[in-house]
């Protein structure tokens, strides 16, 4: 098996976005745009966020979706406000090909029972918040906004036997910060899930997602903000994108991010088995 | 002129169906949607069983909606069939998913979970390379031999003569795609394999 690079884009009212521990979003553009870039460089997998899961971003997601399943030929995740079997059906519909839970999990571990039960195991994924309060982890829902009082180690073992197909756990403390992963942290829960485990938040550099392969014996890796940035294009044209400060501001000779053409290359010559 | 290939996709209610249309709409084909049998009619050139599901949901379906006599009506003539993930287990005699099931018992063999010596990760998600067996026309063509499995149960037969290509997983080889007259199953998702996985569902429409 090769070790897979996931690219994850947020979005919000149709606009690929961008946060800091998964807040003070930036407008970054039109989400399909770079997904047929990644798909064009052997991106491994891709995953939609619906980071405000309004009704009016839900339509505009699967605008977004459509026309994604329409060019790129690989493994697509959807996840944010996706809370009954019928939300799961309509994406899967439209040419998902995998469900990603939070929130409505934690409220109704039996949601995610029936999921398992209808789909199979290895369609259904959850997606973790977690944040480090003193010497506890605690799993947070609504996009990392609230509190469950609920230990992630305990979720994590209750997930398993649930016959949850995929774990991916963002640590919100690093998320957006480009500061590099946890590996104490991944390599804990890495001994404690025997499901295929993601990590996503913190991914700043090539040299970042190499340690975290090389030393956690993690499954893949979720990706945005360092693709982003180096795939992304100025557009001066507001009326496509709608506020967009930091995008017009953007500077195109900025060399922050990496293709993942480069990556996965760099990941292979340091005997990371990944797919070139 | 060659007529248009008319393509049916069989609905199992819980299947990527669209992904499937899309990776078929890549060529120049028709593509029908079948939920039951009555959708079915003489004029589709080939059928495809697509994947994703629980193995009692889909047989469940398969044999309500009339999809089972489809599926085994269309094996008995000459035209091609294609069968992917949860579609390709079904053919099969039996599954262990969720308690037993009885399967369409086109080939002899079950469906098991999977379990390696050391333990290894279950489900098996993401890319594999597969080993060649034996010729298939719909793989010809391809170079990498790597693609996209989704999955937590396999096909164990003792059928080796049907067996395409294998894959390696921890202490396990199993069957990974299955060529047998105008049958063609995978475990892994074609539409989700990048350009050689596309190159499957070009081979299958030129098989018509």
């Amino acid at each position: 098996m090769f070790k897979r690079i996931i690219s994850r884009l947020d979005v919000k009212n149709g606009i690929l976005v961008k946060g800091i521990n998964l807040e003070g979003l930036r407008n970054l553009g039109d989400p399909n745009y770079f997904a047929k870039k990644y798909y064009d460089d052997l991106i491994d997998e891709i995953h939609f966020q619906d980071v405000v899961a309004s009704l009016y971003n839900r339509n505009a997601l699967t605008k977004i979706i459509e026309k994604n399943s329409k060019s790129i030929f690989v493994n697509v995740s959807v996840g944010g406000g996706i809370r009954s079997i019928k939300d799961a059906d309509e994406l899967l519909r439209i040419g998902v090909d995998k469900i990603t839970i939070n929130t409505a999990g934690v409220e109704n571990p039996n949601f995610l029972r029936e999921l398992v039960k209808i789909y199979g195991s290895s369609t259904i994924s959850v997606n973790i918040e977690t944040i480090k309060l003193s010497d506890n982890y605690e799993v947070m829902i609504e996009a990392g906004r609230e509190k469950t009082g609920l230990n992630l180690y305990h979720w994590v073992e209750e997930l398993q036997q649930i016959g949850i197909g995929e774990i991916i756990i963002t640590k919100i403390n690093d998320e957006g910060k480009n500061k590099g992963f946890d590996i104490n942290f991944y390599k804990s829960l890495r001994n404690k899930i025997d499901v295929p485990l993601i990590a996503h938040g913190g991914a700043g550099s090539k040299e970042n997602i190499l340690e975290l392969f090389k030393e956690t014996n993690i499954d893949g890796v979720s990706i945005s903000s360092i693709f982003h940035y180096k795939y992304m294009v100025k557009d001066n044209n507001s009326n496509t994108i709608g506020t967009n400060y930091f995008l017009k501001s953007y500077d195109e000779k900025s060399t922050s991010g990496i293709f993942i053409k480069d990556l996965k290359k760099y990941l292979a010559n340091n005997k990371i088995k990944i797919r070139i | 002129m060659k007529k248009k290939p008319n393509i049916g996709i069989i609905d199992t209610g819980t299947s990527n169906l669209r992904s499937v249309d899309y990776a078929l709409k890549e060529y120049n084909v028709n593509v029908l949607h079948i939920s039951s049998y009555e959708d079915f009619s003489n004029n589709i050139d080939g059928i495809i069983v697509p994947g994703i599901g629980s193995y009692p949901v889909v047989m469940k379906k398969m044999r309500d909606k009339g999809l089972a006599e489809i599926v085994l009506n269309q094996i008995s003539t000459n035209k091609p069939s294609m069968f992917i993930c949860v579609g390709m287990q079904i053919l099969f005699s039996k599954s262990h998913e969720f308690g037993e099931t009885k399967g369409l018992d086109i080939f002899k063999g079950e469906v098991k979970k999977i379990v390696t010596y050391p333990k290894k990760i279950v489900p098996v998600i993401g890319w594999n390379k597969v080993l060649l067996k034996k010729k298939c026309p719909l793989l010809n063509d391809n170079s990498n031999f790597c693609y996209y499995f989704t999955h937590s149960y396999f096909v164990k037969t003792e059928e080796e003569n049907i067996i395409s290509t294998t894959a390696k997983y921890g202490s396990l080889e199993y069957c990974s795609s299955i060529s047998h007259k105008n049958i063609f199953a995978f475990q892994f998702h074609p539409e989700k394999s990048g350009k050689d996985g596309l190159k499957i569902y070009k081979n299958f429409i030129n098989l018509i």
